[in-house]
């Protein structure tokens, strides 16, 4: 054995001779042992175990949020397909594209069922000063149309109302309700359309859709 | 020599145990202990650390699942939710921002006394104007009317022509203009 090991090891026993010295060296290790352990062990463990747990509740709001997203998409989605034909309708009342036939078809039938004389009808591709004015979105198009029908007082006035409670949004700018003269109602060849000729001047509206995918 | 072995059997009587023995023999069981304890601590820990990182890992795949059920949504359906919103919206701000002239036109020619006569009404934004030729006490008789209606905010007589011999008749034709208190649609329904 190597002299100065012998010398460390007796010196060691010298000091561990009495029982003071080895409460004092016994304490000694054992407040060295749970320091290091606290620092290299105890603590580092903790705070990753505070950091993943601060981690997980955010993920569980993720979750959270994610979950009632996909509920209320699955919702939706139910609702959608469930009420189809009332989206049909909704786009065809406020389509993509100006679809002057169905405007024809419409107030034609307005006219016809108020048993009067749809007499002239003309399409303007221009929107009205006053829609240009009103900051709409640039997805909402518009287009003025023009027409004269020739009835009763009453029904042209039924005609003023089909027209403006019309689903399909036709908004009246002007109108004029006349009363024909003598002189009118007399070049008429015989055949009478009505004593009275209404001119409205209107426009009716649609929804062009967005170029790109839109999504949350 | 010979030398008498002794057999000495009675237990060797230790001296008795000093202060600092006693205190060596506690602190050496308690030591135990607390390192028993610390060391039970620092496997719960890493037990614990262990437990944690399992459920971020189950959470994460949660959330991978969720997400990628959301992605066909988002792609297929989201965007026809989103075009009826807009759509919806649309719509209901052109309707209420619509015109609307039954009511008044209906209330005009109730007014009217003589349905025979050349009566022309005519209507832009909240402006109505009624050209007539009639008696000048129906004129003032619409007129009246007109002002005491809530539904016009002002009226007044524009024109009023006679001829001369309309005088003697107390006729003659007159412009009637009258600006409406609110002439838009009602919300939708």
């Amino acid at each position: 054995m190597p002299p100065g090991y012998r010398n460390v090891n007796k010196r060691l026993n010298d000091l561990l001779s009495t029982s003071q010295s080895k409460s004092y060296f016994v304490g000694a290790v054992t407040v060295v042992f749970i320091v290091i352990m606290a620092m290299v062990g105890i603590l580092p463990a903790y705070s990753a175990f505070t950091f993943q747990n601060e981690e997980n509740a955010k993920r569980d709001e993720v979750i959270a949020k994610l979950t009632t997203k996909l509920q209320i998409s699955q919702t939706l989605s139910k609702e959608y397909d469930s009420k189809i034909d009332v989206v049909n309708y909704f786009k065809e009342i406020f389509p993509d594209n100006p679809d002057q036939n169905g405007i024809i078809t419409l107030l034609n039938d307005i006219a016809l069922s108020n048993s009067s004389f749809l007499s002239k009808l003309s399409f303007n591709k221009n929107p009205s000063v006053l829609f240009a004015q009103s900051g709409y979105e640039e997805q909402i198009k518009s287009q003025q149309v023009s027409i004269t029908v020739e009835g009763s007082q009453s029904a042209l006035q039924n005609i003023v109302n089909d027209i403006e409670s019309s689903r399909r949004m036709l908004n009246i700018l002007n109108f004029t309700l006349d009363r024909k003269t003598a002189e009118d109602i007399a070049t008429q060849d015989g055949i009478s359309h009505g004593e009275y000729v209404l001119n409205v001047q209107m426009e009716y509206y649609y929804y062009t859709n967005l170029t790109s995918t839109d999504t949350l | 020599m010979e030398q008498n072995r002794i057999f000495n059997l009675l237990k060797p009587v230790q001296p008795p145990p000093t202060f600092w023995d006693k205190t060596y023999d506690w602190v050496l069981g308690k030591a135990r202990v607390v390192i028993l304890v610390t060391e039970l601590l620092i496997v719960f820990a890493f037990v614990a650390k262990v437990i944690v990182d399992t459920q971020a890992r189950a959470k994460d795949e949660e959330i991978a699942t969720l997400k990628s059920e959301l992605g066909f949504y988002a792609t297929q359906r989201e965007p026809l939710f989103r075009d009826i919103q807009r759509r919806d919206s649309a719509y209901q701000r052109l309707w209420k921002n619509g015109a609307h002239y039954k009511e008044v036109l209906d209330e005009i020619y109730s007014y009217i006394q003589n349905p025979g006569i050349q009566l022309t009404v005519t209507a832009e934004k909240n402006r109505v104007s009624i050209l007539g030729y009639d008696d000048l006490s129906a004129v003032q008789n619409l007129e009246t009317q007109l002002k005491a209606s809530p539904s016009f905010s002002s009226v007044f007589v524009d024109t009023l022509s006679l001829e001369q011999k309309e005088i003697l008749q107390s006729t003659g034709q007159y412009v009637l203009v009258a600006t409406l208190a609110d002439y838009k649609r009602e919300d939708l329904n």
